[in-house]
Parts: structure tokens; C-alpha cells; sequence
């Protein structure tokens, strides 16, 4: 929070600008959103859903995996109990990014800050911010959540109201979009730090046998991220990165 | 209507429970140096797991996606934006679809 306004200040006046800034700084995330919000809308529709349920679904729950789980179970006539059960194991894998984030927030950030963070904390949005040398300012974090949040929501009503699909070519080749976006945050890190490659093709097997023998999506990502992350601390000793908690920590108390 | 609503209700805490009470309750988690090498290796071990295998299947067939994972690696390590490594990717898949 080096030029950061200090977040218990700006409760009552968001800086429009900051925000925009972040809404902008989202954009090619939300775009990535797009394809998987649609389908989504067009699975329900498929499923033969009234149209509030997918919307509303992207409203409140906004998880992508967990939407997809939850529509599918749904649809299946599975008992209400069971999907939430199941979608809370899918969603155990928060707890670990939430706990990494909140560490790289300066103290100065009330609980309330945290939780709003929190709430809009997908996968996508915690490997992006935590992938930045530093973070932004929280409202630009804010605003950069909320592009996300209404391209979910955008793509989910595009999805459940369209008359007709997306030419097949062109949906296949939107399905690249999120990925494309992830390979842009690895490889200048990869760059930067090379022993951070041996983690991350690590990682990337890791998860990979996984899926091969049907572990379900939720426990794989934790399963696989934990163990390769143990792993490269245990064998990969120095990297240049290992400063970043310190580094934020000391900008925070120079106020 | 109303059993579904109670349904996505209930999907609704169990997603949000888990991110807002891990960013309140572990706030003041002061780890010590092997943890805090853990907790940094965190973002970058979960973006691959994210990539693979999920990428295979992004686009129908496993050489299409191929062809994305390839330009948007080029058109990173070229150090181009993020906005042009999808626009890259896109349309290279769209490309590689199209002519086979």
C-alpha cells in the first residue's frame, strides 16, 4: 500500500477513479469469463431451468466450478443436502487463497475490507492479484472484482436469453480465452524466476495425474496445489519471490 | 421454485463462508520463513493446476488447445499485454479450426 488511501477512510467516498482503474485492469479477465458464463446460461436453459435460476445462481453463488456441479445435480434431482455438501468440498479450496491473500493485505485493512474482498475472491481473481509484484489499492481491487462479478452475471443472462448458440468454431476457440489469460500471469514469473518452472510443470503434472484417476475437480486443486507447493518449498530452497510478504509487510508500516 | 431457491441459498453460504472467513479469521497468521516460502508458492502452483489438464478440453480437441497454450506462451514471452496474448490465442484457435 505504497501510494494506497488508507481503507478504513474511503467508506463512505469511493475513489471513482481508482475503481475505474480497476474495472479496466479486469477487462481481459472478464472477457475470459465470457465463454464460461454463456455456456453456463445455455446449460441451464438446456436443462430446462426457468431463467431466474442460472441468473440468480450467478449472482449469489458466482463459482464457476461450483455452478456447474450445483446446476448438474440439480437437474438430476439430487437432495438438496447432498448439493450443498458437495458444493461446500468443492469450495474448501477458498479457505486456502483466502488465508494466502489476507496475509499480503497491509494490517491497516479492517475485517470489513477483507470480508468485501473475500466475497469476490474467485480463483481467477486470487491467481491474478497475487501474481502482481504488488497489490493495488483496494478500491481498485474492489473495481477490478466487480468487472469480473458483471461479466459473470452478463454472460450467465447472454447464455439463458439468446436465441441461438455461437457458431461452434468460434465458442471452441473462446474456450482458449481464461487459459490464455493464466499462461500471460506464468510466464513473465517463470521468466523472472526459473526455479519457479520446476513448480509450476511440477504442479501442472501433479494435477494432471489426479484427473486421470477421477478425482473430483474441488479436491484435485487442493490436493495438487498444496502438495507441489509443500514440495517446492521443501526441494526449491532461494528464489528472488521470497521477499514479497516482507517487502509489502515494511511498505505497510512506513506510515 | 421455492426448493431451488432454497437450494442456491444454501450453495450461496457455502461459498461465501469459506472465502470471507478465511480472509477475517487468518488475518493476523504471522507464519514463520518456511511458510511464508509455502504461502508464496500458493498462487503459481494453483495457476498450473488451474491450466492443466483443463486446457485439453477448452477447445474441443487437445491440438487446438495446443495451438492457444503455444501462441499465448509466444506472445507472452514477446512480453506483449494481456489483452493481446487472448486476442493472440483466440484467434489462433479460431485459425488452426477453421483450416483443419
Amino acid at each position: 500500500m505504497k501510494n494506497g488511501e488508507e481503507p478504513s477512510k474511503l467508506k463512505f467516498k469511493i475513489p471513482f477513479k481508482t475503481a475505474a482503474a480497476g474495472i479496466r485492469e479486469g477487462l481481459p479477465l472478464a472477457f475470459g469469463y465470457l465463454p464460461v458464463s454463456v455456456t453456463f446460461g445455455i446449460l441451464a436453459k438446456a436443462y430446462g431451468f426457468p431463467v431466474a435460476v442460472p441468473i440468480l445462481m450467478s449472482l449469489l453463488v458466482y463459482a464457476g466450478s461450483s455452478q456447474f456441479v450445483g446446476i448438474q445435480m440439480m437437474a438430476m434431482g439430487t437432495s438438496p443436502v447432498q448439493i450443498v455438501l458437495t458444493i461446500f468440498i468443492v469450495n474448501i479450496r477458498h479457505f486456502l487463497m483466502g488465508t494466502t491473500m489476507t496475509q499480503r493485505l497491509s494490517p491497516d485493512y479492517k475485517s470489513r475490507h477483507r470480508a468485501l474482498l473475500g466475497y469476490f475472491l474467485t480463483d481467477e481473481a486470487f491467481v491474478y492479484l497475487s501474481s502482481r509484484e504488488t497489490l493495488p489499492d483496494f478500491w481498485h481491487m474492489v473495481g477490478f472484482e466487480f468487472s469480473l462479478y458483471m461479466a459473470w452475471i452478463s454472460g450467465t443472462a447472454i447464455g439463458t436469453f439468446a436465441p441461438s448458440q455461437l457458431s461452434p468454431i468460434l465458442s471452441a476457440s473462446l474456450g482458449i480465452t481464461i487459459y490464455a489469460l493464466f499462461i500471460s500471469l506464468l510466464i513473465p514469473t517463470v521468466k523472472r524466476e526459473k526455479k519457479m518452472a520446476l513448480l509450476c510443470i511440477g504442479a501442472g503434472v501433479f494435477s494432471y495425474v489426479l484427473a486421470a484417476y477421477h478425482v473430483p475437480t474441488g479436491w484435485r486443486i487442493i490436493i495438487a496445489t498444496v502438495g507441489s507447493a509443500l514440495l517446492g518449498t521443501l526441494l526449491i530452497k532461494e528464489t528472488h519471490l521470497d521477499g514479497e510478504f516482507e517487502r509489502e509487510g515494511d511498505a505497510s508500516c512506513d506510515k | 421454485m421455492r426448493q431451488m431457491m432454497a437450494v442456491i441459498l444454501g450453495m450461496s453460504c457455502v461459498t461465501f463462508l469459506p472465502r470471507i472467513a478465511s480472509m477475517v479469521w487468518f488475518k493476523d497468521l504471522k507464519p514463520n520463513a518456511f511458510w511464508r516460502r509455502f504461502f508464496n508458492n500458493i498462487p503459481y502452483a494453483m495457476l498450473s493446476v488451474l491450466i492443466f489438464p483443463d486446457v485439453l478440453s477448452a477447445c474441443g480437441t487437445a491440438e487446438a488447445s495446443l495451438v492457444g497454450v503455444a501462441a499465448a506462451a509466444l506472445l507472452s514471452l514477446m512480453q506483449k499485454s494481456a489483452t493481446t496474448v487472448v486476442l493472440g490465442a483466440v484467434i489462433s484457435v479460431y485459425g488452426f479450426l477453421w483450416l483443419f
